[in-house]
């Protein structure tokens, strides 16, 4: 602590004593008043503080319900604190190793394998099945193995095909390396960018044009597990719309 | 308050059937809504104490809806009570027993008119939401105040909020053109049939619910005047050798008509702890829609700051002041609640003859047992004086957090200070009140009396 501060305070043995007994403070959510709170798609779609980041953080049962997981709180918070994995016990993620290639795609089980399995292979890509880690997104939860992960990962080029892999991981996602990948897309319209890959938009935006769409709009302000808007969707968790999924070609060369 | 013929499973059925279902009286919601941000009701919650909980919320979509829960809460003389953005600080939404009325639902843009630079909307939008819409179109509310992230435009209108920028735009008094609302007897007061930019009809109903806290009715649209985005600014801070040098400096700086966007001075102790830099710094923020003005004013101030001392201390400091100014969190859960310790934030307002005195004076709380820590700042400043900004670090204890509240309001009182700037009165100031106004809160409660027969208007606070 610098000496001005110091002079600022009325330092005194009781001030001293709880500075060298003070306790972690777990859940910062209860002492703010909602930083965040603009972000969060279910507070602004009810208006009902219950279903914000602060009725979430009191009462975590609810979150795991009615949380939609998507993020949008944390990079608005000043500590930057993940409430949205605080809901429930912390899980152990697996890699299974399904193909050996270059280079290695990401797949998350329950969300895209099927999609992911014929990608890999028609770009001759190896592939990873992550399981277990779809539950951070859909309960709540922590990856406890999460260094563990990372470090069997390091050093390998991998893409993601979800925003869950990416987010979670933090490795790029497949639009973030189109320039190395024969992947062609023809589409003309506004795109949806997931919430997990906000801060990524730019480099995905990239990437589409390198792929041959013509993007018209970007929408950034919605989730899809509240709606699917009539725009290109990234997210293989949209069980209806204009899926990059259903539309990415890979060109021969 | 209520007969005895009052059945609470009747009034909840017929709050349902009026707002479709979108009302709640679980637990959870309750204790949920049952305080603001007044930190002493966060205090009481962190240690274990149960609140005094609403009867139910409902969450209206309309106007029209808001009329009719008003109506209900007259017929079965249930208390109600406004909600927006729940940021407050002062205790204000506290209302046992009673329906809360969250109109964070009515949150529509109705109209925003680019050529005669107004917007009208409910009251439930988010500043944030709203200020972030006009950027869309080239244009700004420009009112940030610290709750800008959390707070709706509803509840910054009931409160008389200021934002950072009110030194050059004025406070919300200052933005609001018009209102609708819903009276406490359940009538519609209509917006005026015209916009205009000032009409001298009469008192007007607008400036009645300008800090009116809940206690005459509920606000549900409101004109508000907007600005185009100004394109050139400035910034810089300067270091001065006293906090009295630099209040003369801005007082000379405004009184000259120089009038920046954002003028704050820290004293040494607040600058040690929020700069790491023990000297008495003045933030300053100039914005303009003319270049050549900008270079004027910046030529001008400059020569006016160095006349009283003042040492360029460069635009690093604003640009931390800017990138924290909304974090109220990380010295909370870093330093204050691990510790054991408590916050509060005190504001006042007096004219530039009295802020020294209170300023020395105020600082003095800091010797008081149970208090370790008293910063001052002075920001929002006006022709004839400033808002002075105390935060205080002290044990978490609600003996020692009266004690604090009892001397720091009789050191404003007895130095001609006002008792709130801009956070307002909710429970906590209520004592205190006729010691500032006298006989017209006598006077105010009679119009309270006659707008609200049934006394449903969020009761309990400084009105009755």
């Amino acid at each position: 602590m610098a000496i001005g501060m110091i002079r600022a305070i009325k330092v005194t043995p009781s001030l001293l004593l709880k500075f060298a007994r003070r306790k972690e403070v777990r859940v910062p959510c209860i002492y703010c008043p909602g930083i965040c709170i603009t972000s969060c798609p279910t507070f602004l779609e009810s208006g009902n503080m219950m279903l914000s980041p602060l009725g979430y953080s009191k009462y975590p049962e609810i979150g795991r319900r009615e949380c939609l997981k998507c993020w949008r709180c944390v990079p608005e918070c000043p500590l930057n604190y993940e409430l949205p994995e605080t809901f429930s016990d912390g899980i152990e993620v697996e890699l299974k190793l399904v193909r050996e290639g270059a280079p290695m795609l990401l797949s998350v089980e329950g969300l895209d394998e099927g999609y992911a399995s014929r990608l890999a292979e028609e770009l001759n890509a190896g592939l990873f099945i992550a399981t277990g880690l779809l539950r951070k997104y859909d309960d709540g939860c922590r990856i406890k193995n999460l260094s563990e992960i990372k470090r069997r990962l390091k050093g390998i080029k991998v893409l993601s095909l979800s925003p869950e892999a990416s987010h979670s991981l933090k490795i790029p996602f497949i639009l973030e390396a189109a320039r190395e990948l024969p992947l062609k897309l023809e589409y003309e319209g506004p795109v949806h960018i997931p919430c997990l890959l906000l801060d990524r938009s730019e480099r995905i935006l990239e990437g589409l044009k390198i792929i041959g769409t013509k993007i018209s709009g970007v929408i950034k302000d919605s989730c899809l597990k509240q709606s699917v808007p009539d725009a290109l969707i990234l997210c293989p968790r949209a069980s209806t719309g204009k899926r990059l999924y259903d539309l990415l070609e890979v060109r021969t060369l | 308050m209520r007969g005895e013929s009052f059945h609470e499973g009747e009034f909840l059925r017929e709050l349902e059937a009026i707002v479709g279902g979108r009302c709640s009286s679980s637990p959870d919601t309750l204790r949920i809504y049952s305080r603001d941000y007044w930190p002493l009701a966060l205090l009481k919650e962190v240690k274990g104490e149960e609140l005094p909980l609403p009867m139910a919320v409902a969450w209206p979509e309309s106007s029209e809806e808001v009329v009719e829960l008003v109506k209900l809460c007259n017929e079965h003389e249930v208390p109600f009570v406004p909600y927006a953005g729940g940021s407050g600080v002062i205790g204000a939404t506290i209302c046992e027993k009673c329906l809360v009325i969250d109109v964070k639902r009515m949150n529509r843009v109705i109209n925003l008119s680019e050529e005669d630079s107004y917007v009208l909307v409910e009251s439930g939008i988010m500043l944030r939401k709203l200020e972030e819409f006009l950027n869309s179109k080239g244009f700004t509310l420009r009112h940030f105040p610290q709750s800008y992230p959390e707070a709706a435009i509803g509840g910054l209108i009931a409160t008389k909020s200021v934002g950072q920028y009110s030194t050059k735009y004025g406070g919300i008094e200052d933005l609001v053109i018009d209102l609708e609302v819903v009276a406490p007897d359940g009538g519609l007061i209509p917006l005026r049939k015209n916009i205009v930019p000032r009409a001298s009809t009469g008192p007007e109903i607008k400036s009645l619910l300008l800090g009116s806290e809940g206690q005459l009715g509920i606000i549900t649209k409101a004109a508000l005047k907007v600005f185009k985005i100004p394109p050139f600014d400035y910034k810089n801070s300067f270091a001065f050798k006293s906090f009295e040098e630099a209040l003369m400096a801005v007082k000379e700086i405004v009184q000259s008509g120089l009038t920046p966007a954002v003028a704050r001075i820290y004293d040494e102790d607040d600058s040690s702890v929020r700069f790491g830099d023990r000297r008495n710094l003045l933030i300053l923020i100039l914005e303009e829609y003319s270049e050549p003005l900008l270079e004027a004013k910046v030529s001008e101030i400059t020569r006016v700051v160095s006349r009283y001392g003042g040492k360029e201390a460069g635009e690093g400091y604003v640009e931390k002041w800017l990138e924290k100014r909304f974090d109220v969190i990380s010295e909370l859960k870093k330093l204050v609640v691990p510790m054991g310790l408590w916050f509060e934030t005190i504001e006042t307002a007096a004219t530039w003859s009295n802020l020294m005195r209170i300023h020395s004076k105020f600082k003095e709380i800091k010797k008081m047992r149970g208090v370790y820590a008293v910063l001052a700042h002075a920001s929002h400043f006006y022709e004839v004086g400033a808002c002075l900004y105390f935060t205080l670090t002290y044990e978490a204890d609600e003996r020692v957090y009266w004690d604090i509240w009892r001397e720091a309001m009789r050191v404003v009182l007895e130095n001609g200070g006002t008792i709130s700037h801009h956070h307002g009165i909710g429970l906590l100031r209520k004592e205190w009140v006729f010691s500032e106004i006298g006989p017209s809160l006598d006077y105010l409660r009679r119009i309270k009396n006659a707008l609200d027969p049934k006394k449903v208007s969020n009761p309990g606070k400084s009105l009755g």
